[in-house]
């Protein structure tokens, strides 16, 4: 599991951190659908898969979406642990070019 | 000894159209270095297009660019490292800017160019830029239509 760790742990890796707010950055047409200056309450360890259905359970509005997850500017596949973050960012397909 | 790739500029995201004068100050200072015997550039233009889903006769005026900027800038810059190191020519120049804000019809949004020892390594690479930055750079346009509306860009062909 160590290896698919990404980011640096938070203390002990033993134990879950307590939750916290974790800021939310949407880009896109996502930034129209979530607003500004939203945050989740987030506990560490949590994989890829776990952050997205937190983002769709706290903004429903994206269940029509497409989206990658980053944390903390990294992008995170389903199957990753993140170990700990302070930012979620919701990205829609790249259109750039 | 092959020089170690130069890629360009500091930042690679840029407010407003890339000017067009880019492309010819960028191939003149490649061209420039000795080693260099091929530079390929490509200009991304806006294009006035008709939208599928717009009132009839409605076209594209402008595409108003925005990105997860810090990312964006370390995405650019972590592909151009990528692809450079894995080209093999005896000198790598790559040159890359993208623009943000209103793009209008006509004008540039990117910018890539490219100088290798031969052509192959330059088109090669010009291409490979292109291609992973539409597909790992998180950058965002917005149509903007004469009519008024608006709607998000999709990449979805070559």
């Amino acid at each position: 599991m160590k290896d698919r760790m990404i980011d640096g742990a938070d203390g002990d890796e033993s134990g879950e951190a307590p939750a916290r707010n974790v800021a939310v950055a949407a880009f896109g047409p996502a930034a129209e659908l979530v607003g500004e200056n939203r945050y989740l309450t987030l506990a560490f360890p949590l994989s890829g898969a776990q952050i997205r259905a937190t983002v769709l359970e706290r903004f429903p509005q994206l269940s029509q979406h497409r989206f990658s997850i980053a944390v903390d500017q990294k992008l995170v596949q389903d199957d990753q642990t993140v170990a700990s973050g302070s930012e979620v960012a919701i990205l829609p397909p790249f259109a750039g070019g | 000894m092959p020089e170690q790739p130069y890629i360009g500029p500091e930042k690679h995201l840029v407010q407003g159209p890339v000017p067009r004068s880019r492309l010819t100050e960028v191939t003149e200072t490649f061209e420039r270095n000795p080693r260099v015997g091929a530079v390929v550039s490509f200009c991304g233009v806006v294009r006035a297009d008709e939208l599928p889903d717009a009132p009839e006769g409605a076209r594209v005026e402008a595409i108003e660019f925005s990105a997860y900027e810090e990312m964006a800038e370390r995405a650019i810059r972590e592909l151009c490292e990528r692809l450079a190191g894995q080209t093999e020519s005896e000198a790598v120049l790559l040159h890359v800017e993208h623009a943000l804000g209103r793009v209008p019809v006509g004008e540039y949004p990117i910018v890539i160019v490219v100088g290798t020892g031969h052509r192959a390594e330059a088109f090669a690479l010009c291409s490979g830029v292109l291609e992973a930055l539409k597909s790992e750079v998180p950058i965002y346009g917005k149509e903007l239509l004469d009519s008024g509306g608006a709607a998000w860009k999709k990449n979805t062909r070559p």
